[in-house]
């Protein structure tokens, strides 16, 4: 009973955390096109990664 | 960002997969400064990031023209359309879980050693979740039903909002009076999958909004007026005039439709038709907004602006598709007017007889209401037209075939036989001057010919260099006179009896002197094959001609059945007398004098080149003057119907079938909600089988 006060206001606090998340997505435009976003990368040319190292 | 670089919106067309629009993208990216090319496949438009010092919004338009597509800048208006349905949907299936969560322990805890206090406890959190679920999500159905209730009527959504709110005050009443019928989990599990059929209803009408909505933008350009001493002014399309006359230049946008004032110049109309090809037009021919003059200058008159142009009319038929109900659709809605009551008193019945002579506790009975109440929303009824109409609509426009208007569509599909009409439609007159005829006659007819729209007409005044007649009279089926009492038109018109053997028009000069021009006639390109097409169906010829040309005509395109020397109006009482019959006939003609049966006939076909009445008599255009359209039309149509007669029977029979099983207590709230959103998601799916035709 003890750990259920602490451990479920921590997964409501989760679950709201991935509700900011998503509000953030739907405003920032991601959600415009998911016809052309989901294919983009099978039609973008393939460059080295920036970041790797000889 | 820097001050220095500009922003704006492309609408693209031409563009038919997400690769296309990948393709425009890296190309733009290439140019010389394009700082971020950026588009979105969904809604055909793309967003550029550009410096203004080396590039133009035009040359950036011919850098996207080079790759085979089209595109014109698109002002984005402030968007009036309605809130995306996401972040609801997000907030019910993120309280859902949650609760289903809470609910699963409290199920588990009732024959394990769970103490009341924690079930009391998991309760309060539910109830703190399903609030924001309800109250917020669950908008989307009360607000509408609240607002139709204060004008006095019942919608659908109706029996929704009460089953929503019943279950969360009779669930937050349990839950304060510490007893065990709470049933958060059902009201947020039902908001959830009723907002998934909504969801998806929002984005089938998004689509054919934004399609719309660039269609509409083609004609956000910059007109240049000619004023009658030869200035020129720039001017807001929308104050363009019938007759005002304006100067496009090379690789200008047309912004009304109009008539070319000048000697030549072509067209490209790829946005409107599809056709990539651009196409000659003469002194004298009809330019249709939204086409590109890729040879110029061009000097128009214009004949349409503002709502009537044909570009308008399309963009306005693809939200009216959208939203269009089709005639048993209509019935429905009178019918949910009675409907709703009926679903409110079986739900209380249900409810009184479960708790009453059947026994069981409160909360059993409320469940049993509150399934009743969901799984009679008629939601898949309310989609079965629209979801199969919008489609249609889209692919014929993409094939070039306009449809005016949604029922237009349902006639077309319904169609048992047809009329064509021959000259224009069926045939391409050549022709044949007669070297006996004296110049000067023969530039006289030239004259009044150039002024009339008939075919044969415009077959003589082809190549004219002298300006055409004015103040002319044209009486259809007979012919055009002019000021002076110079006529041009059939051998009745000026004072012969005659029977020619060949379609023929007579000039009779103001001096009284008559020549006759004969012309030969071949079917246009096409015809046969459609023809063919369209065989299982009775296929009547109908020409004012006579016998002889018709019945040779009728031989060749393979028409067995013609009727000769058919006046405007004796066609249209045929076609009158057709209807009266219980007939379902399509009547396809292009002239004026087609017209009276053109809106006579059951549905109607014209040409986006035909005269402007027998246009605006059609209820459907070919925008190509290609007439395999016409099969493949049909051919969709026909389909069309089908499927929509399909989702009818399917969700008449859904709602036939689990009224009694919910009323009889078999649906959880839960499996009702679920039943529901899924028939909805049927009748969508089965409207997106209707494909183009091959």
């Amino acid at each position: 009973m003890n750990t259920l006060v602490f451990l479920i206001p921590v997964s409501i606090a989760l679950a709201l955390c991935a509700l900011v998340g998503f509000f953030w997505a739907v405003r920032s435009g991601q959600y415009e096109d998911l016809e052309g976003d989901a294919e983009r990368f099978l039609y973008s040319e393939d460059r080295p990664s920036p970041k790797r190292k000889p | 960002m820097t001050a220095a670089t500009r922003e704006s919106t492309f609408a693209l067309e031409g563009v038919s997969c997400p690769a296309c629009v990948f393709r425009i993208e890296e190309h733009l990216k290439t140019l010389d400064g394009v700082i971020q090319a950026r588009g979105n496949a969904t809604r055909r438009r793309l967003r550029l990031v550009w410096e203004p010092g080396r590039q133009d919004e035009a040359s950036l338009v011919r850098a996207i023209q080079t790759l085979g597509y089209d595109a014109h800048s698109f002002a984005e208006q402030a968007d009036a359309s309605e809130p995306s349905l996401l972040p609801r949907l997000a907030v019910a299936a993120l309280g859902m879980m949650n609760i289903m969560g809470l609910s699963i322990s409290v199920w588990a805890g009732a024959v394990t050693d769970m103490g009341p206090g924690t079930t009391q406890f998991m309760h309060w959190l539910s109830a703190l979740i399903a609030l924001p679920v309800t109250v917020y999500s669950g908008s989307v159905f009360y607000l509408p039903a609240l607002r139709a209730i204060r004008v006095g009527r019942m919608t659908m959504d109706t029996p929704i909002a009460i089953a929503i709110w019943v279950t969360f005050v009779a669930s937050l009443v349990e839950t304060v009076r510490g007893a065990h019928h709470v049933y958060f989990d059902a009201v947020v599990s039902l908001i959830f999958l009723l907002l998934i059929g909504r969801v998806l209803e929002q984005s089938l009408r998004r689509r054919s909004g934004d399609t719309a909505a660039n269609l509409r933008d083609l004609l956000a350009v910059p007109a240049f007026r000619l004023a009658p001493d030869g200035t020129l002014a720039e001017v807001d399309p929308a104050t363009l005039r019938p007759g005002d006359r304006i100067l496009v230049q090379s690789g200008g946008r047309v912004p009304a439709d109009g008539q070319l004032a000048g000697e030549e110049a072509w067209i490209d109309e790829s946005a409107l038709t599809g056709e990539a090809a651009p196409r000659r037009i003469g002194a004298g021919g009809a330019i249709p907004a939204g086409a590109v003059i890729t040879i110029g200058p061009a000097v128009l008159e214009i004949t349409q602006s503002g709502g009537s142009v044909q570009l308008m009319q399309m963009s306005r038929m693809l939200e009216e598709a959208a939203a269009h109900k089709g005639r048993v659709q209509l019935l429905a809605d009178r019918f949910a007017q009675s409907y709703v009551p009926l679903v409110l008193i079986g739900g209380a019945a249900g409810f009184a007889l479960w708790f009453g002579p059947l026994g069981a506790s409160f909360g059993e009975a409320l469940m049993i209401a509150v399934a009743v109440l969901v799984v009679t929303c008629p939601c898949a009824a309310g989609l079965a037209t629209p979801a199969v109409t919008t489609r249609a609509v889209n692919l014929l426009l993409r094939d070039g075939v306009l449809i005016k208007s949604g029922e237009a569509l349902e006639k077309l599909g319904e169609v048992d036989r047809i009329y064509v009409d021959k000259t224009g439609t069926l045939s391409e007159p050549h022709i044949a001057v007669d070297r006996a005829v004296p110049d000067a006659l023969l530039a006289g007819a030239r004259r009044l010919a150039a002024a009339s729209g008939h075919p044969l007409a415009r077959a003589l005044g082809e190549g004219c260099d002298a300006a055409p007649a004015t103040a002319v009279r044209e009486h259809p089926g007979q012919g055009i006179e002019a000021a002076d009492g110079a006529r041009l038109g059939t051998a009745a018109f000026v004072g012969l009896a005659e029977a020619a053997a060949t379609p023929a028009i007579y000039y009779r000069a103001p001096g009284g002197e008559i020549a006759r021009f004969t012309f030969s006639e071949s079917p246009v390109t096409g015809a046969r094959a459609a023809i063919r097409a369209l065989a299982p169906l009775q296929i009547t010829l109908l020409s004012g001609d006579g016998p002889h040309p018709v019945g040779a005509f009728a031989q060749r395109v393979g028409i067995e059945t013609w009727q000769a020397r058919q006046s405007p109006l004796e066609k249209l009482q045929l076609l009158q007398a057709e209807r009266d019959r219980g007939g379902r006939a399509l009547m396809v003609g292009d002239g004026i004098n087609d017209s009276g049966a053109l809106s006579a006939a059951h549905v109607s076909a014209s040409f986006a080149s035909a005269t402007q009445i027998a246009q605006a008599a059609a209820d459907v255009l070919l925008l190509r003057s290609d007439l395999m359209l016409l099969p493949r039309a049909l051919r969709l149509a026909r389909r069309a119907r089908w499927l929509i007669a399909q989702n009818l029977w399917f969700s008449t029979a859904y709602n036939v079938l689990t009224v009694p099983l919910a009323l009889m207590g078999y649906l959880s709230p839960m499996l009702a909600a679920l039943l529901m959103s899924s028939s909805s998601i049927l009748v969508l799916l089965n409207g997106l089988r209707l494909r183009a035709a091959p």
